[in-house]
């Protein structure tokens, strides 16, 4: 689980082009949109493209992608239930 | 043809001269195609050719229609919304007066009212732009 977690924050920051952030910056538990990472509400399109390109996930409606969306925690559970469920 | 130019505009919020769309020409799935003739009297041509943010707006306009037109949103009854972003843009060529574009547009992501999108403008086998453009229909 950690090291999904460490991908993901190695994937949020290069496909968002966030430079000068490293992975070891962005905390498991703080939220990727508004404060903490500080992305809007426009670039949680580029997580929702994120989670199917690496991770074969899909978010497939508002009220998920919410939860989903929170933080690195819950997008790693996101991916962890989803794929538990395709196998 | 799907959306003529006579009607394109219930498509869209622009009004001239800032209509950058003549007709909607395919429309499947998550694919829209559109045209779009640059005359000689628009307002953004410029030494004979169409200026880069008028082609960025084609390809907006070109995704406002195949959204509305598939129905991806609850739509009012005028179509608004804003260009959230625009990235990723590369730009070969500019089409100049009476060249008549095609644009391509495909559906990448959507979340509720939210939408990125890739679109691919060429004129004959060339191809001019193609950029991602973040569109929120609000």
């Amino acid at each position: 689980m950690e090291d999904l977690k460490y991908e993901l924050k190695r994937q949020i920051i290069e496909e968002l082009k966030l430079e000068d952030i490293k992975p070891e910056d962005i905390q498991d538990d703080a939220p990727l949109i508004g404060d903490g990472l500080g992305l809007d509400s426009i670039d949680a399109l580029e997580l929702v493209v994120l989670l199917e390109k690496y991770h074969g996930v899909k978010i497939m409606d508002e009220e998920i992608g919410k939860k989903v969306l929170t933080s690195i925690n819950t997008m790693a559970d996101f991916i962890v239930e989803e794929k538990a469920k395709a196998t | 043809m799907i959306i003529t130019k006579e009607n394109i505009q219930d498509y869209i919020p622009q009004r001239p001269p800032f209509v950058m769309i003549d007709n909607l020409l395919e429309a499947s799935g998550d694919y829209f195609k559109t045209d779009f003739r640059i005359l000689p009297d628009n307002i953004f041509v410029e030494n004979g050719k169409l200026r880069e943010f008028a082609m960025i707006e084609n390809i907006a306009q070109s995704s406002s229609v195949g959204l509305a037109n598939a129905k991806k949103y609850s739509a009012k009854e005028k179509p608004e919304g804003y260009l959230g972003a625009v990235s990723k843009l590369k730009l070969y060529g500019l089409p100049v007066v009476n060249d008549r574009i095609h644009t391509a547009i495909k559906l990448i992501a959507q979340l509720d009212n939210m939408f990125l999108l890739k679109g691919e403008t060429w004129v004959n086998d060339k191809k001019l732009m193609e950029c991602e453009v973040k569109l929120v229909a609000v």
